[in-house]
This record gives structure tokens, sequence and C-alpha cells, in this order.
């Protein structure tokens, strides 16, 4: 009956230590570099956006151009297991991107801007604290 | 050789415990901040209702975005939780493993 109990702890032990690697994906630089460059280059466009208030066909391009960022770093992290928080957490700035677009394309004030900004702006730091957290749990 | 198995489950319990009341204080601290940071942007979007100088559909659509950022938060907090839930488990681990190797007279864990 002991030797039973002792085969069941060293076993469950082992299968812990087995599983624990894979609850989230390792650090990867290039996310963490890329998220921070993307988060500056949306906080310039909504700068230039508060100034100029530009039309929305003026920026097509620049909407393209952070959804193919946005893209680009997507298919880095699906390179990695355990990487699901990161792309959700991609896909929603994703989301806003199309959203602030659309309203882009109806009409936007620069007090809405200023809205938008804040949260662009706690998504971009939720992801990079994210991929943050992953490197000081490796040191 | 005999394993205390009550002891090796309270020394895992007291490391994972210690482990995680480390870290409970630094999920709240990011969590709390940042939907207090979220709240104040509902509050402007309503000013900005209440005033008339956006509609209701205006309204949603800010509404829509501010949802996909509290799930942001969420994933974040998540993702702490997810590495606090490894760190606590491999504090368990750990403690329990010295027992064990110490006993077996190897290095098992």
């Amino acid at each position: 009956m002991r030797k039973r109990a002792k085969a069941l702890l060293l076993g469950a032990l082992a299968s812990i230590v087995g599983c624990s690697g894979y609850f989230i994906a390792q650090y990867n630089p290039a996310i963490d570099s890329g998220a921070t460059e993307l988060q500056q280059k949306v906080d310039r466009f909504l700068t230039e956006l508060e100034q100029t208030s530009g039309e929305h066909e003026q920026y097509a391009a620049t909407y393209e151009e952070l959804r193919a960022d946005i893209r680009t770093l997507r298919e880095v992290a699906s390179q990695q297991r355990g990487n699901e928080l990161t792309l959700q957490s991609l896909d929603l700035i994703a989301n806003n991107v199309d959203k602030l677009e659309a309203m882009h394309a109806e009409g936007i004030s620069a007090e809405e801007i200023a809205i938008v900004r804040t949260l662009f702006d706690t998504q971009f730091r939720m992801l990079v604290q994210l991929e943050n957290g992953k490197k000081r749990k490796e040191q | 050789m005999s394993l205390d198995i009550p002891s090796i489950t309270d020394t895992m319990i007291r490391a994972a415990r210690k482990a995680l009341g480390e870290r409970w204080s630094a999920i709240r601290a990011v969590a709390e901040p940042e939907l207090l940071k979220l709240a104040q942007t509902f509050d402007d979007a309503q000013r900005l209702y209440a005033e008339g100088t956006i509609d209701s559909a205006r309204a949603m659509q800010l509404v829509d975005m501010q949802r996909n950022t509290a799930l942001s938060v969420l994933r974040r907090v998540q993702g702490l939780g997810i590495l606090t839930a490894r760190e606590a488990v491999g504090a368990a681990v750990e403690a329990a493993g010295k027992v064990v190797n110490r006993l077996i007279g190897f290095k098992l864990i």
C-alpha cells in the first residue's frame, strides 16, 4: 500500500515537472520589439490624425501597413507553442485598428481620438508586459 | 526508506502558497489601474454622448473598442496567472524534490 502511494506521488510529481514548461511560450525579443515599434507607429499616426484631421482616403495605406505589421507579428508568435494569449492580444489590437478605420471613414473628432489613443496605449502596454513577464520568469 | 506523504504535501502547499501570495499583489497591481483607466474612457464616451457630440452608433463603436481593450487587460492578467501558476508549481516541486531526493539518495526531481 505504501509502495503504491509512493509510486503515485512520484508519478504525479514527474508529470507536473514534465508539463510545467508548456503553460506559456518562451520570451521572444522579436515580438517584444515589434510590439513596441507598432505602438509608436500607432501613436504617431493618431497624433498626425489629431493635428491634420486628415480624410480617411489619405490614410488607407497606413491602415494597410498597420494590419501588415500585426500579421507579421502574428506569424512570428504562431511559430511558438503556448502563445495563444499573445495571438489573442494581437487579434484584439487588429480588431481595434479595423474599428478605428471604420470610425475614421465616417469622420472622427480629436476628443474621440484621445479616447482611442488611451485604448491602444493600454492594449500595447498589456502585450509588451505579457512578453516581458515571460522574460522575467526565465531569468 | 519511508516517505512522509502528509509532510511532503504540506511542504508543497506551503511553497505554492508562498509563491502565489507574493504574486497576487502583482496581478492586482496590473489589473486595477488599467481597469480604472478604462472606466475613465467609458466616462468620456458617455459625456460626449450626453453632450450630443456623438450619436448612439458612435458610442457603441467606442464601447466595442473598450471591450476589446478590457479583453487585452484580461489576457495580460491571464498570462501573469499562468506564469504565476508555473512558478507556484515549480516552487512546490522543488520543495518536494528536496525531500524526495534526500530520501531516495539520488536526484530524481
